[in-house]
C-alpha cells in the first residue's frame, strides 16, 4: 500500500481506499478493522497533501480503535496515530492535538504491555514535534502515566518509557523543570542498579534520558554524578 | 510496450492474488509484479480504470491474514521482541524508538 501510495497518489488510490475503509472499521471481524489500521499507516505519506484536508475525517476512523477491545487493534491505532503524527507534523500537534492527546495517554493504561509500549512510541512521534506549548497542559498526565510504565515488570516497556520521557524533555523545554527532582533520582536508580548485560539498553536509554535532561537544566549535581559513572560499574555515588 | 496486455495481466494477476489455494510466494509474486508496473510506469497504471481498485482490494484483503491460530492474541500479547516487528525503525543509539510505516 505504501508503495502503490507513493506512486500512485492520493489523487488515484484514496478513492477506493477510502470505499472500504469505513466498512472495515465497523466490521465484527478484529482482522478487518486490523488492516484498515495499518493501511491508514501505510498510505499517510504517500497521499500526505490530500489526507490533510481530511485529518478530521481519518481520526473519526482512529480514535475510536484505541478503545476497541481487540488489543492488536489498539496496537494498530497507536500506530497510525504515530504515524500520522509524522507525516501531518505540524497540523497533527497544533490543530488535533486535544482530539489525540486525552484519547492516547490512557492506552498508557493498556492491560497488555506491547499494548502499553506501542502508545508510548506513538507519544514519541507526536510529541518529538510538538512545541512545548502544545505540550504543557498535557504534561503532568503525560509524565504521571510515564512514570508508571517505567515500573512496568517488562523491561522493554521500561525502554520505551524512557524514550518517550527524554522525547517528551526535549520538546517540552523549560515546562519539564518540575519534573526533574522527581525523575533523575529514578534515572539513576536504573543506572545504579541494573548492571546485568541484558540491561545494557536500559541503562543506555536511562543515560540518554538523564544526559538529555542534564543539558537542558545543568544542575551540578548531574555533572558530578556523570564524572563518577563510568563503564566498569557504578560507583555508588550519592546522587545529592 | 506492455499497454495493450496490460489489462489483461491486471486481471491475471489478481486471480492469481485472490487464489489462497496457490502457495504464498506465488500470489506475492504476483502482487511484486502489479506493485512494479506502479513503480516503473505508473502514468500507464493510472489509466487503467481497474488497476488502482483491484490492487487497493487485493492489498486490504491481503492485510486482514494477520494472527492466524491467534484469534484472541494471547500468543501475541506473550511475544516480547518488538524489535521482530518490520514496523518499528532499527533503534540505533541516537534514534529513540518509534512507529514507523
Amino acid at each position: 500500500m505504501d508503495r502503490l501510495a507513493n506512486q500512485l497518489g492520493g489523487q488515484v488510490l484514496l478513492p477506493p481506499t477510502f470505499n472500504w475503509l469505513p466498512r472495515m472499521m465497523q466490521s465484527s471481524a478484529w482482522r478487518d478493522r486490523h488492516a484498515a489500521l495499518m493501511a491508514i499507516s501505510a498510505i499517510s505519506e504517500g497521499c500526505r497533501d490530500l489526507m490533510l484536508g481530511e485529518l478530521d475525517k481519518v481520526l473519526e476512523l482512529v480514535i475510536p480503535a484505541l478503545r476497541d477491545p481487540h488489543p492488536r487493534v489498539r496496537w494498530a491505532g497507536c500506530n497510525a496515530l504515530g504515524q500520522m503524527s509524522t507525516d501531518f507534523a505540524g497540523t497533527m500537534q497544533n490543530n488535533y492535538h486535544q482530539a489525540v492527546l486525552p484519547n492516547i495517554i490512557p492506552v498508557l493504561e493498556a492491560t497488555e504491555p506491547r499494548v502499553q509500549a506501542h502508545a508510548a512510541a506513538a507519544l514519541v512521534n507526536f510529541c518529538e514535534e510538538a512545541e512545548k506549548e502544545v505540550l504543557e497542559p498535557y504534561l503532568d498526565n503525560l509524565i504521571q502515566h510515564l512514570l508508571l510504565l517505567l515500573q512496568s515488570p517488562k523491561r522493554f516497556v521500561q525502554e520505551q518509557a524512557l524514550s518517550t520521557i527524554a522525547t517528551v524533555a526535549d520538546s517540552a523545554e523549560s515546562t519539564f523543570g518540575k519534573f526533574y527532582d522527581i525523575l533523575m533520582p529514578l534515572l539513576f536508580n536504573v543506572l545504579k542498579n541494573e548492571q546485568d548485560r541484558e540491561y545494557r539498553l536500559l541503562r543506555a536509554k536511562a543515560m540518554e534520558c538523564a544526559t538529555l535532561i542534564g543539558t537542558v537544566y545543568r544542575p551540578l549535581n548531574v555533572e558530578s554524578l556523570l564524572r563518577n559513572y563510568s563503564f566498569g560499574g557504578w560507583q555508588g555515588t550519592n546522587a545529592s | 510496450m506492455f499497454k495493450p496486455l496490460f489489462t489483461n495481466l491486471v486481471t491475471f494477476s489478481v486471480t492469481v492474488v485472490q487464489d489462497k489455494e496457490l502457495g504464498d510466494v506465488t500470489r506475492q509474486n504476483a502482487l511484486e509484479l502489479m506493485v512494479t508496473f506502479a513503480e516503473k510506469a505508473p502514468a500507464m497504471c493510472k489509466k487503467d480504470t481497474s488497476f488502482t481498485s483491484e490492487m487497493v482490494t487485493q492489498c486490504l484483503s491481503l492485510m486482514t491474514d494477520v494472527g492466524a491460530d491467534d484469534d484472541d492474541a494471547s500468543e501475541w500479547c506473550l511475544a516480547e521482541d518488538v524489535r521482530a516487528n518490520n514496523l518499528f525503525s532499527v533503534d540505533t543509539p541516537t534514534k529513540r524508538k518509534h512507529c514507523t510505516a
